[in-house]
């Protein structure tokens, strides 16, 4: 009886600490506490997009159009649970307001067909295929509805979530996107004709600038032509794109908009580079006698920087693990000027988290002689081994004029860092107002051919140009967030370059490559190991340690006795 | 704090027998040739992150928490131990979860014998430690919740090799429930249990930097079923 008694006891108390526990759980679960460790805070929300959710005065509906199903594809779980997570804290900090659901238009008809209505497409994979189990399309699309008004991302990508999601909900509660003017040469866009897609002129080279800005501002062409109206209504920042002989109204109307307290960016070239042909005309922009006056002195020399971009010079045959391949041959083109660690401002919240910037055919600026009523900063320089050659240099990529152009360099004297792009701020009309101003001594760094990638750094320094001239410079802090790209160290490259590097000897280079190929290895296999068998001779070397010194005390004690 | 006395006798005891190293180094050793050497994962991924060492945890931990815990009470059932250590001033409670803290330290030693692993990456790259940190708090937790479910298991035979293989399955189920959720036929509310009670999935939530509180919360509620079920269970030898 007693027995009985005390496991009908025991039995009562499990159950009830098990009822207690399940309960606990289930209340801790509705918390929403949690420490992101991460550096970058990766997976949790900035200030700036909380105070964003806490200015909703209506319910934002939030939906996004996910495929569960990611078979196949399994390297895209880490993005998508990003993605998840993100939005389970905006619907947590939204409370009432906020409602996220998650749908999966492959697998439900009527999400399909929304999704298609709203705009968002499956985007097809390739390339990871296992047979029947993998998936074809993936959708990662987004749909935010307030009020009256909506906003569509139609692939959202982890690392760009934030970015993207807070200026659509800004542009939400605001009711409308700021606008910024794009002042250029450029062709007008042909009026829209109902039903046909509208062709973009050859000559608009800064499409791709639009593009990239686009999703934030509503960017409004001003015509350079002399009999077009200036319309600056509403525009908070001007960008003035590669000027050539801008007429004395266009001028007028830029110091107007910088007296008035507002920002401009100037993209100046002092030659046009036919892009085919790499064929360079000297042009006058018209403005030349007003930078003069406000200070600012840009060359007509191209810098030459021997940190530089790579550009394809050539090919050659190399022997490789798999038998000889024909490879592109790189080589560093110095007129293609890459700025990246120091040569990037970082007291700037421009430039501050930028990665690069890469410029071709880049001009000098000299501001040392800068208006009393003015001040300047540099934001991106060259490097400190950088020269200045004539602007009727050859600009051809080819492997010879690549050398000619390096001896030519060294030949014109010391190496020196020069400003490409600077900030010039102040009381330009003398009204009381600061305007700010920045230039850069380079067009083509938002150039079609330059921005066509979306991953171009270029793109994020245009985005951040104009979000900080907008006074949006909490949008710059959320552009630079996201999932970081952590390299590991390139063996081989350093391998190369402790053995002098590639030469023009296809032999000697791939004799070279391949030995760098087989350091990596190497050295690859040779960390794996240490770390399988390290601490595993540790343990054993500790037991028998533990073991000899046991039995050691073992006999001594025996001894004693 | 009585409950120390014992966690010590027990962290040491189980060094006192060359199964403590075999098992500490089997784990460091599996735990780094799944990153580094199987399918040579790291080093074509090109990116200091921990990311894949931790994917393998939880079923690393369903292999080798049972192997660590299988002796906690099996072996002093079957060499008659468990009732002179029922004698002892101490409660079944102190016992329990003395003997659960010391395996859970010996957890502890071999989880500490993979730090090579991250040193090794951040040497190579520009780790983030953050997140490992996050995943190795996890690891820990996981494993604790592990162990508990082992010793309780432990208690309930004599034999170590059986109480392993209960253990190793209990704790694969535990890991797979994720599955049964995404199964056609298992209605929503079923697979949404299945979700919040697969270990792995608690601990993916962990690996990825975030020191969740609610995940740790389901740890250590684990721990408390299943440490209250082993005072249970050995109540019940007590009382024949």
């Amino acid at each position: 009886m007693a027995v009985n008694k005390i496991k009908r006891s025991l039995g009562l108390k499990m159950l009830l600490s098990t009822v207690l526990i399940v309960v606990l759980v289930m209340l801790l679960g509705t918390f929403y506490l949690r420490f992101d460790l991460t550096a970058s805070k990766q997976y949790s929300l900035s200030l700036s997009t909380k105070d964003l959710i806490a200015r909703l005065d209506d319910r934002l509906q939030v939906k996004l159009y996910f495929n569960k199903d990611i078979q196949g594809h399994e390297y895209l779980l880490p993005e998508r649970l990003l993605l998840q997570d993100l939005l389970g804290e905006i619907e947590h900090l939204g409370g009432d307001l906020v409602s996220v659901e998650t749908v999966d238009p492959t697998a439900d008809l009527v999400a399909s067909r929304d999704a298609e209505h709203v705009g968002i497409t499956a985007v097809p994979l390739n390339g990871q295929d296992v047979g029947s189990l993998s998936i074809d399309l993936l959708y990662q699309g987004l749909e935010m509805r307030y009020q009256d008004s909506s906003e569509v991302i139609p692939f959202v990508r982890a690392d760009e979530f934030e970015f993207a999601f807070s200026v659509r909900l800004a542009a939400l509660i605001a009711g409308e996107k700021p606008v910024v003017g794009l002042m250029s040469n450029e062709p007008l866009l042909p009026p829209q004709m109902p039903g046909i897609p509208r062709q973009v002129p050859d000559g608009r080279v800064f499409e791709q600038l639009r593009n990239a800005l686009g999703e934030r501002y509503t960017v409004r062409d001003v015509s350079t032509t002399q009999e077009a109206e200036i319309d600056l209504e509403g525009v908070s920042t001007l960008i003035v794109a590669r000027p050539y002989q801008f007429p004395e109204k266009f001028l007028v109307a830029i110091k107007d908009f910088l007296s008035d307290g507002k920002s401009v960016l100037l993209l100046y070239d002092s030659e046009f580079i036919e892009s085919n042909t790499l064929q360079q005309t000297a042009v006058s922009t018209g403005l030349e006698s007003w930078l003069a006056e406000l200070g600012v002195n840009i060359s007509t020399r191209l810098v030459y920087d021997s940190n530089s971009i790579k550009v394809q010079s050539g090919s050659q045959e190399i022997e490789t693990p798999s038998g000889m391949q024909r490879v592109p041959l790189q080589a560093p083109y110095g007129f293609g000027v890459f700025s990246e660690n120091d040569s990037l401002n970082r007291e700037h919240q421009i430039t501050a988290a930028l990665g690069s910037v890469a410029f071709f055919w880049a001009h000098a600026i000299d501001t040392s002689g800068i208006a009393d009523n003015l001040s300047a900063i540099d934001l991106v320089t060259s490097s400190d081994q950088a020269w200045l050659l004539p602007a009727d240099s050859e600009l051809a990529m080819s492997t010879e004029n690549i050398r000619d152009l390096q001896i030519k360099a060294y030949a014109s004297g010391q190496p020196q860092s020069y400003a490409l792009a600077s900030l010039i701020s102040g009381d330009f009309g003398n009204q009381g107002k600061a305007g700010r101003l920045v230039v850069t001594g380079d067009s083509d760094l938002f150039h079609n051919l330059t921005l066509q990638s979306s991953e171009n750094p270029n793109r994020e320094f245009a985005a951040n140009l104009i979000d900080w001239l907008s006074n949006d410079s909490d949008l710059i802090t959320l552009r630079s967030r996201g999932l970081r790209q952590r390299p590991l160290h390139d063996f081989a490259a350093t391998y190369v370059s402790t053995h002098g590097g590639f030469t023009d000897d296809e032999a000697d280079n791939a004799h070279l490559s391949k030995a760098a190929w087989l350091h990596t290895h190497f050295v690859q296999r040779m960390i794996s190991l240490i770390n399988v068998f390290a601490p595993m001779v540790f343990m054993l070397i500790a037991g028998a340690l533990h073991f000899v010194f046991r039995r050691r005390k073992a006999k001594q004690v025996k001894s004693n006795v | 704090m009585r409950s120390l006395v014992i966690a010590r006798r027990e962290f040491f005891a189980y060094f006192e027998s060359p199964i403590g190293y075999v098992v500490v180094a089997l784990f460091s050793a599996l735990a780094a040739a799944l990153f580094f050497l199987v399918g040579d994962v790291f080093f074509s991924y090109n990116q200091a992150s921990m990311r894949h060492f931790f994917s393998n945890m939880p079923m690393l931990v369903a292999m080798i928490a049972p192997a660590i815990a299988m002796r906690s009470w099996a072996e002093e059932i079957r060499s008659g131990t468990v009732e002179r250590l029922m004698t002892l001033p101490f409660s079944l409670g102190q016992l329990v979860v003395g003997k659960f803290l010391g395996v859970w330290a010996v957890f502890a030693v071999a989880l500490l014998c993979t730090l090579l692993a991250p040193i090794s990456v951040a040497m190579l790259g520009d780790l983030d430690w953050g997140p490992v940190i996050a995943a190795y708090v996890g690891t820990l937790f996981l494993a604790g919740a592990g162990l508990a479910i082992c010793c309780f298991l432990s208690a309930l035979t004599s034999n170590q090799i059986v109480a392993w293989m209960v253990g190793a399955c209990t704790l694969l189920v535990f890991n797979l429930f994720h599955l049964l959720a995404s199964a056609v036929f298992i209605p929503r509310w079923l697979a949404e249990i299945s979700l919040n009670i697969d270990m792995s999935q608690h601990f993916h939530a962990l690996a990825r930097g975030v020191i969740d509180v609610p995940s740790l919360g389901f740890y250590v509620a684990v721990m408390i079923v299943s440490l209250v079920a082993n005072t249970l269970i050995l109540s019940l030898r007590r009382h024949g």
